[in-house]
């Protein structure tokens, strides 16, 4: 359909205003001004303020205190408990992956199998995300009790156990990732949507030429797939790097440090010690090392798709 | 040939599909287990949530009757025959606090009448047991100078028969007869039993004690709930609960309405009020923010706070939440594909821009505004590490604050802690159950937009 006037036309196709009158830089700016200024102020003068701080023995009634250069970042690469915190980082980073990562995308494929009661299947899984994630923590420290815990019931029952599973330093990182076991959620969610949008047709025709499931599963629906396990990849592993809420209301770091972890060490040293500028060079390490994992995995997943 | 291929073939998608739903099942019910018992725990006694093993059915509250017959004492003040009804209830549950106890009463007799009649539910003893009974010193002074707590707090309710203390009057007394048994008297051990073994051998008592009665309350399996709005510490502080629920409610849909306006307008402009070149710069700008984890900037963002002043107040806790580069982003890519010649139009009719964003932009806009409020909803609703670093007095606690500093209370009992996550659940499970939908397809969008 023809419509009038070369401005619409290209208005269609750039889906742009072409004419733009003086006054509309003035309207533009003011629409971007709330933004302008709250992410200057949340965002970017806090990030400023972190590199600054990191070189300050920050004083909190003077601030910023005295300059110390690097002995921040020193002090810290001296510390033996940094190092803990490191290496808990990364393991628990590598537990969190083995154990939960791939739980929700089996979930998703085993629902998108499932036409009828579907929606009550989803609404059942959305239930237990229901209960807040604090909440969680607190409920599970109650299944964990050593005393009265339904888990060590349980295990009990089949000859396992009793584990401490909060207060033994080999089992600690375990528990604190195990109610991410379950899965359901969000996360299913979003899988399942993605595997909605793989076009039926090209199920069916796979179908029709033979391919059984695990052939279906391998060759059609999993690379529909790939893109979206990729970005959620990117988003999972930035997250449990930055693991905080379980540990801090589960274990607070015990026992023996077995689960302190870089951003319990940054909330400690400056919410328990008040030593600001110490956290804030362990929380520009932290930046710097999820920076660098998520530029490595973007590399990756662009040499892997060309 | 064909045929036996596809008769397998239909074979493998049944066995397929059945196995599919049989691991959903599995998935689910096992997922469901810590929630069922957090509710199961929730309605337990005080005695019972501590059992080993573990029970899943929690036992039936008893409501505990004590008729107390007053005949052969001297006339006196209406107070005294209160106090004595005082001392049973509260006394022998003390006593014996961790029985399953749903409500203690007391009938009082006298010459063969009903006078008074005295209760105590449990959720009022688990609140004033620390300010009535602290310790186990069962006598007549404890109880002159624990009674006007008692009569003031109301924890327990007295109802009188007659008129007037000098004339004999009262109701028709048709309960226990004196001296009779009673049902429960046939099992050792019930709560009956030892709240009347125990009475009968207190040297407090002046009335005589005739006969303890139990009957199944299952009214009283919610107590816990009743206690976590009720419980105060010694302070006559309240737990906070009401106040915590609301904090968390303004601070989740302030955050919402903050994101909406100010999101949505600079998701607008990017969109279509600024050329193409800059558009790209300033989102950029906006959304490279999403690599900054919020550890990184925690510590100088509330030193930000606290030189605005706003450490300890909701509006500390909601502010940044308008400096999300995932909104701007969901907003601008869903500006970018409404119809541009629509808004053209509007402005060759002379619209102001404000005026074109309200009323043609917002409404053709409504779905990626409800994705961004649920989405934002559950998020800040969740959300534990920025409140419990900005709100450091329990004025501005939010209920995940709040839920966490509960856990760390000696006084709290597991049943009562378990009600309150029970409680802290309700709001959203409410919004997966009229939102599912929308929860959906917010998954849907910020899933593939990061």
């Amino acid at each position: 359909m023809k419509r009038g006037g070369g401005i619409t036309m290209r208005v269609g196709r750039n889906r742009r205003p072409a004419l733009k009158p003086r006054g509309m830089r003035w309207i533009a700016a003011l629409f971007l001004l709330p933004a302008l200024a709250a992410f200057l102020l949340f965002k970017y003068y806090p990030l400023f303020q972190a590199v600054l701080m990191s070189f300050f023995d920050y004083n909190l009634m003077n601030p910023p205190g005295r300059f110390v250069g690097f002995g921040n970042y020193r002090l810290l690469f001296r510390s033996t408990i940094f190092w803990t915190a490191v290496w808990n980082t990364f393991a628990f980073a590598g537990l969190y992956l083995v154990l939960t990562f791939w739980i929700p995308i089996v979930q998703a494929l085993l629902l998108n199998e499932i036409r009828r009661g579907s929606l009550l299947f989803r609404f059942l899984y959305l239930v237990p995300a229901a209960v807040p994630s604090v909440a969680v923590y607190v409920l599970w420290k109650w299944i964990y009790h050593p005393d009265y815990g339904l888990l060590n019931d349980w295990l009990g029952s089949i000859g396992l156990g009793p584990y401490g599973w909060l207060s033994d330093p080999g089992m600690a990182k375990l528990a604190i990732v195990m109610p991410g076991m379950l899965g359901g959620g969000i996360s299913l969610l979003i899988y399942y949507s993605a595997l909605q949008g793989i076009p039926h047709e090209i199920v069916e025709a796979a179908k029709i030429d033979g391919a059984g499931p695990w052939q279906r599963l391998r060759k059609v629906i999993f690379p529909g797939l790939r893109f979206i396990i990729g970005i959620q990849f990117v988003v999972f592993v930035a997250n449990v790097f930055l693991t905080f809420d379980p540990i801090y209301v589960m274990t607070g770091g015990g026992p023996v440090d077995s689960t302190r972890v870089l951003s319990l060490l940054v909330y400690d040293s400056a919410f328990r010690e008040y030593r600001f500028g110490l956290a804030g060079a362990i929380s520009l390490m932290m930046f710097a090392i999820i920076a660098v994992i998520t530029f490595v995995q973007l590399k990756l997943s662009k040499s892997a798709a060309q | 040939m064909t045929g036996k291929r596809r008769r397998i073939r239909e074979k493998g998608s049944v066995s397929l599909k059945g196995t599919a739903y049989a691991l959903t099942i599995v998935f689910i019910v096992i997922s469901l287990v810590p929630m069922a018992w957090m509710i199961s725990s929730s309605l337990k006694d005080s005695k019972s949530i501590y059992a080993f093993p573990p029970r899943w059915l929690p036992k039936t509250p008893q409501t505990v009757t004590v008729t107390l017959n007053f005949s052969g004492a001297a006339p006196a003040e209406r107070e005294f025959y209160e106090k004595e009804a005082a001392k049973a209830i509260w006394y022998a549950w003390k006593k014996h606090q961790n029985e399953p106890i749903g409500e203690m009463r007391v009938i009082g007799i006298r010459d063969g009448r009903a006078i008074l009649e005295a209760s105590t539910p449990s959720y009022l003893f688990t609140v004033g047991r620390p300010l009535v009974v602290p310790s186990q010193v069962f006598t007549d002074a404890v109880m002159n100078t624990k009674f006007p707590i008692i009569k003031q707090r109301g924890f327990t309710k007295f109802v009188w028969f007659w008129e007037d203390e000098t004339e004999a009057g009262g109701k028709e007394f048709g309960g226990a007869e004196p001296g009779g048994t009673e049902r429960s008297e046939a099992q050792s051990g019930t709560p009956a039993l030892l709240v009347r073994d125990f009475l009968r051998q207190a040297d407090f008592m002046q009335a005589e004690v005739v006969a303890v009665e139990q009957r199944d309350n299952w009214r009283r399996l919610f107590d816990n709930y009743l206690a976590l709005w009720a419980v105060t510490d010694s302070d006559g502080e309240g737990l906070g609960m009401v106040r915590y629920l609301l904090n968390s409610i303004y601070v989740t849909l302030a955050s919402v309405a903050a994101q909406f306006v100010v999101g949505g307008l600079a998701g607008y402009a990017l969109s279509r009020l600024i050329s193409p070149k800059w558009a790209v710069r300033w989102t950029l700008f906006f959304v490279a923010t999403i690599m900054i984890p919020e550890i990184a900037i925690l510590v100088p963002l509330y030193l930000t706070m606290e030189q605005l002043g706003l450490v300890n107040t909701l509006w500390g806790i909601i502010l940044p939440h308008t400096a999300w580069g995932i909104v701007i982003f969901l907003f601008k890519g869903f500006f970018d594909q409404l119809p541009g010649e629509l808004l053209q139009a509007a402005r060759i009719d002379g619209a102001s821009e404000l005026g074109i964003y309200r009323k043609i932009v917002i409404p053709m806009s409504l779905p990626i505004f409800t994705v961004v409020g649920v989405m934002t909803f559950i998020a800040v609703w969740n959300e534990f590490m920025w409140p419990l670093v900005v709100a450091r007095k329990e004025s501005a606690w939010t209920l995940t604050v709040a839920l966490n500093d509960f856990q760390n209370r000696q006084t709290l009992g597991t049943n009562v802690l378990m009600s309150s996550l029970t409680v802290a659940t309700v709001p959203m499970l409410l919004v997966f159950l009229f939102c599912q939908r929308l929860v959906e397809r917010g998954a849907a969008w910020t899933g593939v937009k990061g």
